[in-house]
């Protein structure tokens, strides 16, 4: 199925609730396998891993997931207000939704 | 699901519940380990890669010119380059080493390699981009001037007969003789044969060091002043080349060994290369056989010795013994050096162990190389010794395979290499 998305949408869309929260485990459990180390001697500034990744990684992991997804589950979601940086979708010239 | 794709609340959820699916699926078991690792068990990722090496194109065409490495069609794997200075020699080693790592660098069986780099191209700051295209870091930078290799070159025999520590003795004394090019009796070699069986006894059969080599053989010798091995295992020990322990993995990582401090013929850049290709040899009867499906066999390493011709000019043995079997484990070598009549040395035919002897521009031809390697005569051969004169820099001449095979044809095309450095 061709879903056709306007650039423009990729500018209005908004983060889920606590998003950095929920990403802080996984971001730590990569920063932990790639870098070797012990989580007492984490510092993220050093690893190049920055919040971006973390959600690019996620959600292609995501969109890899071959699960039954329901309107149910989505309207659960609580929306912030705050929006997910375009670049997030459009890093080198990367557009995730547009080949759906 | 009936969904607005225009909606940016939709849209927003959709993507919020893509990112919440991805980060539980992360968070579970070693999902995150075996995501990093993109070793997939049903995928291309978990193939043989197709090692069909684009180095440029025939010359005539424009049709890519590539080297089958890996599949079961070829004999080995193993590469040789003759090319005088500025006929492109190390832009085609770079280019290949380059296509050796990016074909490989997604699947489960990337390629390593280990270069010794005589003149520090490879490893100085101005060529910082050459590490990117072999996508490694500046950490594979090893510079023994500055901190000893961390591998020990020598043998482990723990649990091994003793007339292996023996036959591998005389090897390695024959060895240090033909680096150190002056002339030893049978006496010295023989004494120094002995004092490494009794460095190894005195290790309990593990792997010994140039200093406890070098103390054995000065018990043994009667000649307080010292001889010429004395001298040449004094100047190893003094610069402390290697780790008494292994500290890295060789095969499983991809090395640059800066040798531009060295004089290129001088006993300690030989004892350098030909001591790591004694460490690979050793290496090699540990490792199991590589992965191999119908059409492709696994390749786990490649080892590039520029300026090869200090390597061929005595007897070898490493050397010889990883050209000849190194395919069995996967391990490829590629030896480069600026005078073609170099690779048939009287102790090793080369060319005959190699798959792909490419020429390039040459500065002497050797006629007897020529003829044996194209088995040309006549007509032909001056042909293509016309095509070995007129070659340009980025060219190369290489074997045609078919017409080798069905005994007509020209037995030789051109390669029009890409230019990457």
């Amino acid at each position: 199925m061709a879903i056709n998305i306007d650039n423009e949408m990729f500018s209005k869309i908004r983060q889920e609730v606590s998003l950095y929260d929920k990403l802080a485990p996984v971001a730590e459990k990569i920063v932990k396998r790639v870098n070797l180390r012990t989580s007492d001697d984490v510092v993220y500034g050093e690893t190049g891993l920055n919040n971006n990744i973390v959600i690019r990684v996620c959600l292609l992991t995501g969109l890899s997931q071959t699960c039954e997804r329901t309107k149910d589950a989505l309207n659960k979601i609580e929306l912030s207000p705050n929006h997910l940086h375009q670049s997030l979708f459009m890093t080198n010239n990367m557009l995730v939704f547009i080949h759906l | 699901m009936d969904v607005d794709w225009n909606s940016s609340g939709d849209l927003s959820r959709i993507i919020a519940f893509e990112i919440h699916l991805g980060l539980n699926f992360l968070m579970q078991d070693d999902n995150l380990e075996r995501m990093l690792m993109a070793v997939p068990e049903h995928s291309a990722f978990g193939t043989i890669p197709v090692l069909d090496l684009e180095i440029g194109v025939w010359a005539g065409t424009e049709q890519q010119a590539k080297l089958d490495i890996n599949s079961n069609n070829i004999n080995n794997s193993q590469i040789l380059v003759a090319g005088a200075s500025g006929s492109g020699k190390t832009n085609l080693l770079m280019t290949i080493m380059h296509q050796f790592r990016s074909i490989a660098a997604d699947t489960r069986y990337p390629v390593n390699f280990l270069l010794f780099d005589y003149k520090d191209e490879y490893s100085a700051t101005a060529n910082s981009s050459w590490l990117n295209l072999l996508d490694v870091s500046r950490s594979c930078i090893l510079n023994p001037v500055e901190k000893p290799l961390p591998f020990n070159p020598f043998k482990d025999f723990t649990n091994r007969p003793i007339n292996e520590i023996n036959l591998y003795s005389s090897e390695m004394a024959s060895c240090l003789c033909a680096l150190s090019r002056v002339s030893i009796s049978a006496n010295m070699s023989d004494r120094l044969s002995r004092a490494i069986v009794e460095a190894y006894r005195k290790t309990h059969q593990k792997p010994i060091t140039f200093a406890m080599m070098l103390e054995e053989y000065r018990l043994l010798s009667d000649d307080s002043q010292g001889d010429s091995i004395t001298s040449v295992l004094n100047q190893l020990v003094t610069n402390n080349l290697f780790s008494a322990e292994d500290k890295a993995d060789l095969l499983g990582n991809s090395y640059i060994i800066k040798l531009g401090t060295f004089p290129q013929d001088g006993p300690l850049a030989k004892a350098i290369v030909y001591f790591m290709m004694s460490k690979l040899n050793n290496i090699y009867e540990l490792t199991p056989p590589q992965d191999k499906t119908e059409e492709r066999v696994q390749i786990r390493h490649f080892s590039i010795i520029d300026e090869a011709h200090h390597m061929l000019r005595f007897d070898n043995r490493p050397l010889r013994r990883l050209i000849v079997e190194g395919r069995n484990k996967g391990m490829s070598i590629i030896l480069a050096t600026q005078n073609m009549a170099e690779f048939k040395s009287e102790y090793f035919d080369f060319y005959a162990n190699a798959e792909y002897p490419l020429i390039m521009r040459q500065q002497t031809i050797d006629d007897k190389v020529l003829k044996d390697l194209f088995g040309v005569n006549g007509r032909d051969f001056q042909e293509l010794k016309e095509a070995v004169a007129a070659l340009q820099k980025g060219e190369l001449i290489i074997k045609n395979q078919t017409a080798l095979q069905m005994g007509f044809g020209k037995r030789w095309k051109k390669i029009l290499v890409n230019r990457l450095v």
